[in-house]
């Protein structure tokens, strides 16, 4: 009924830890809410915060979230891109 | 200069919670943060704030004693409306009833048009050619000889509005600062004194009312930004600390039966809350949570509670318009705004997160509503079953959009403080028949697709909270036994109009649409969710079991749950064809796509589910060819890159922002591709109905993506790790160039 693991090498003792992991590692900061996988957990927690300025204008250095406003984008320093 | 010391001048009026802000604070947890600037005096000047005489001692005016000041004189909004029948029946109430009343019957008519639904009332400084508005005019004019007015508004009020147009007080002369603020002198029998706000006329009331709220506004923007006005500070810290019991006369406006005075009072309060936080006094938020369980239901009033507690719930930090340049190219001249900026503006800096972080009192309003909740339920479930009026139809949809907000996972509440509006869901699940209007219906839809948050949360989680998947399992069964697609009121009625943003409501103006279509694609995105769930559900359940025996009752339960899920989907197919009047032999991958072409989010979501739904259900078990057929998720992407004309940079930009959760899908779609790569290739080959060669069109629009996604992670500017994708991209490009020379 009963089997006895042996830990005696590192590839066992990885795969020892990873079946004794607890199930629920990853909880959200804003919810509570649990999830196993850190990558699940990073596509939740994106829906509970505004999305970081990724594009930025290369004359005047301001940040936008998306592309097109970028390219709408025209301030004093930059009318003559 | 800015000195931050222990100040509570609120005798009963202990805050509630309050965490230590700074470190170098060695007093108590318990410190108010106040700050007073010393150069400007102006925070000495309290009598900027002063509505009483000199001879009130304001810090004992309590609520009751507001009320009882307020009910006590002739109000400008309730003595020219009542009869003198009605006067006697509010003199013989006693003092314990004042919190509780107008009654409705003290009220019916009063100040409210028997509209209906949407039509408002006109403005009150707007021409009114009703007979209503003549005798309001009539009214007024009595009025005044009771009870003049000595000092009009002035141009006080609009130099300090624009001066805070411009964002700083700074410079302001005190003279203007005050008065604003300052009531009106009346004289009426008792003589010369201050009036109350509730007896200043309508036009007063939204002139103060407005500037209170631009007042806040300015402090929230700036607060976000993380240097504050001080002048600005000053000012909000007056109505924080309640010195002159303006909070209590603000919340007593409800009273009134003036809708625009209704609808700016509670938004004035609950920017109030949200910049007073915990500091706040609880009797507040009881008063406020006792209108929503009034016996004689006073819908203004639960209404206006409901409106409050919502915008609380829903309040999220703003974030920078994308057409507001920062105040760098505003001083440059290059802004097309008339507003100058003050550059010389005294700010104080207010960056600490604490300063702008809402969880506390976001959780003290949810606590306080939770004591309410079930009592709330019965009533409303009361309501749309038995009271069909416009106030009561109102108060409903109010209440179930604070529903859905308390539940939403962007309230960014924690999931054990609202377990407990969790619990009466499937009560209304139940109410969705032919006979409920269909705005009502689409509310509860959206709450329902709220609570089953799939693409955000429920189908990155391995085990779903039960009473969520009660929840989809109720839906599952009312679709498949209880017709509840045939129910679903999309068609416009005789009488009803189809209005793009509120839904079918009615009208005597009808629309050239005949079909409601945010309520259609509510109701399939919730049917979708709701198979995806069950699907979900049954194989994290299998997953638990570590006997190998049971392997063949999962396989035979699945079997079963395969063939009830087939039936819902085929409902859902002819249902879609018939009512947007699709061919038939239309694939159901295609209707999906476009139904929700308008509405990315649902699209993206009804995606992923599908997408599950297909992986989920044919893991170990034989599905029919058709029912392969109609779940395919190559199909849909192909669909899909037609509606964004296979523009890879609209994809960049759904997985750059979280609007959508195409992340997930992508991702989850990537790895389909990976492990099927001939399916896919051959699902490209037959999908198109024109001899287009889809599997190039497809793969050109996913390689462009790499490119793109490559380019931003090579310059640190993902905003986040992308890897995982980025991998499957590279993975499925390898395939089809190897594909390609085989």
């Amino acid at each position: 009924m009963f089997a006895i693991i042996q830990i005696d090498n590192d590839v066992s003792g990885r795969e020892f830890r990873r079946k004794m992991r607890p199930k629920y590692e990853f909880i959200c900061k804003y919810c509570q809410r649990k999830f196993t996988k850190s990558y699940n957990l990073m596509i939740h927690e994106r829906t509970h915060k505004s999305p970081e300025l990724t594009f930025s204008c290369e004359v005047c250095g301001r940040g936008f979230k998306r592309q097109d406003n970028l390219k709408q984008h025209r301030c004093n320093q930059c009318i003559w891109r | 200069m800015v000195q931050r010391h222990q100040k509570n001048k609120m005798a009963s009026e202990q805050p509630l919670k309050k965490k230590l802000r700074r470190g170098n604070s060695s007093n108590s947890a318990d410190e108010t943060d106040f700050i007073h600037i010393t150069e400007n005096g102006v925070a000495n000047d309290l009598s900027a704030f002063h509505l009483f005489p000199a001879n009130v001692n304001e810090d004992d005016i309590t609520l009751n004693a507001v009320n009882l000041e307020f009910h006590g004189s002739k109000s400008v909004f309730r003595t020219s409306e009542l009869s003198e029948s009605d006067e006697k029946c509010i003199e013989d109430k006693t003092e314990d009833d004042r919190k509780d009343y107008p009654t409705s019957s003290c009220y019916s008519n009063a100040h409210i048009t028997s509209c209906e639904n949407i039509s408002l009332q006109a403005a009150p400084n707007m021409v009114i050619c009703t007979n209503f508005g003549k005798k309001n005019e009539q009214e007024t004019e009595d009025l005044n000889k009771q009870q003049m007015m000595v000092d009009p508004e002035g141009e006080e009020t609009e130099t300090f509005h624009s001066y805070l147009v411009k964002q700083c007080l700074c410079g302001i002369p005190d003279r203007v600062l005050r008065k604003p603020f300052e009531g009106h002198q009346i004289i009426d029998e008792n003589g010369s004194r201050l009036a109350m706000l509730s007896e200043w006329s309508t036009q007063q009331v939204l002139q103060f009312l407005s500037n209170v709220q631009l007042l806040f506004d300015v402090y929230l923007k700036q607060n976000n930004n993380g240097h504050i006005c001080s002048q600005i500070v000053n000012i909000c810290n007056i109505f924080v600390h309640n010195e002159h019991n303006l909070v209590e006369q603000i919340l007593s406006l409800c009273e009134t039966r003036d809708k625009y005075v209704n609808y700016l009072a509670a938004k004035v309060f609950s920017s109030f809350l949200i910049i007073a936080k915990t500091y706040i006094n609880n009797e507040w938020l009881e008063t406020i949570v006792s209108f929503l369980t009034i016996e004689n239901t006073d819908y203004v009033k639960m209404n206006f509670a409901l409106e409050i507690i919502k915008r609380v719930v829903e309040w999220k930090n703003v974030d920078i318009h994308v057409l507001e340049e920062p105040q760098s190219a505003d001083v440059a001249g290059s802004s097309t705004q008339n507003v100058d900026i003050n550059i010389n503006c005294v700010t104080v800096p207010y960056s600490d997160a604490e300063s702008y972080d809402t969880s506390g009192i976001k959780g003290l309003i949810i606590k306080s509503l939770e004591s309410k909740w079930p009592e709330l339920i019965n009533k409303v479930q009361y309501l749309i079953t038995h009271n069909s009026s416009v106030e009561a139809q109102t108060c409903v949809l109010t209440f179930l959009a604070l529903w859905e907000s308390t539940i939403s996972v962007k309230a960014n509440l924690s999931v054990i403080d609202t377990k407990p509006f969790y619990a009466h869901l499937e009560n209304f699940v139940g109410m969705l028949n032919s006979n409920l209007p269909p705005i009502i219906w689409k509310q509860l839809l959206s709450l329902f697709n709220e609570v089953l948050c799939y693409g955000s949360t429920l189908a990155l989680q391995d085990m779903l909270p039960e009473d969520t998947c009660q929840l989809a399992h109720l839906i599952v069964r009312y679709v498949k036994d209880f017709r509840l697609l045939d129910s679903l009121p999309y068609r416009r009625s005789e009488g009803y109009t189809v209005n793009s943003f509120v839904g079918t409501i009615p009208s005597t103006q009808p629309t050239q649409s005949n079909i409601d279509k945010t309520l259609l694609q509510k109701m399939i995105l919730l049917v979708l969710k709701s198979v995806a769930i069950t699907i979900k559900e049954t194989r994290s359940d299998s997953s638990d079991s570590s006997v190998g025996s049971e392997d063949y009752d999962f396989s035979h339960d699945m079997q079963l749950i395969a063939r009830s899920i087939r039936d819902v989907l085929k409902k859902v197919d002819v249902f879609v064809k018939v009512s947007l009047e699709f061919h038939p032999e239309t694939p159901f991958s295609k209707i999906l796509i476009h139904l929700f072409s308008d509405q990315d989010d649902y699209m993206i979501e009804a995606m992923v589910c599908t997408l599950d739904i297909k992986t989920g259900i044919s893991y170990q078990t034989p599905l029919a060819p058709d029912f392969i057929a109609m779940l395919n998720p190559v199909h849909s992407f192909i669909e899909f890159l037609k509606i964004v004309s296979h523009d890879a940079e609209i994809l960049l930009d759904y997985l750059v922002s979280n609007e959508t959760c195409f992340l997930l899908y992508l991702l989850r779609f990537l790895k389909y591709t990976r492990r099927n790569w001939d399916v896919f290739v051959s699902s490209c080959y037959e999908g198109g109905a024109s001899r287009t060669n889809e599997l190039d069109n497809t793969m050109t629009v996913l390689i462009r993506l790499k490119i793109q996604i490559d380019r931003l992670v090579s310059k640190n500017l993902f905003p986040y790790n992308i890897n995982p994708v980025l991998r499957l991209l590279e993975i499925c490009e390898n395939l089809y160039e190897g594909n390609e020379y085989s």
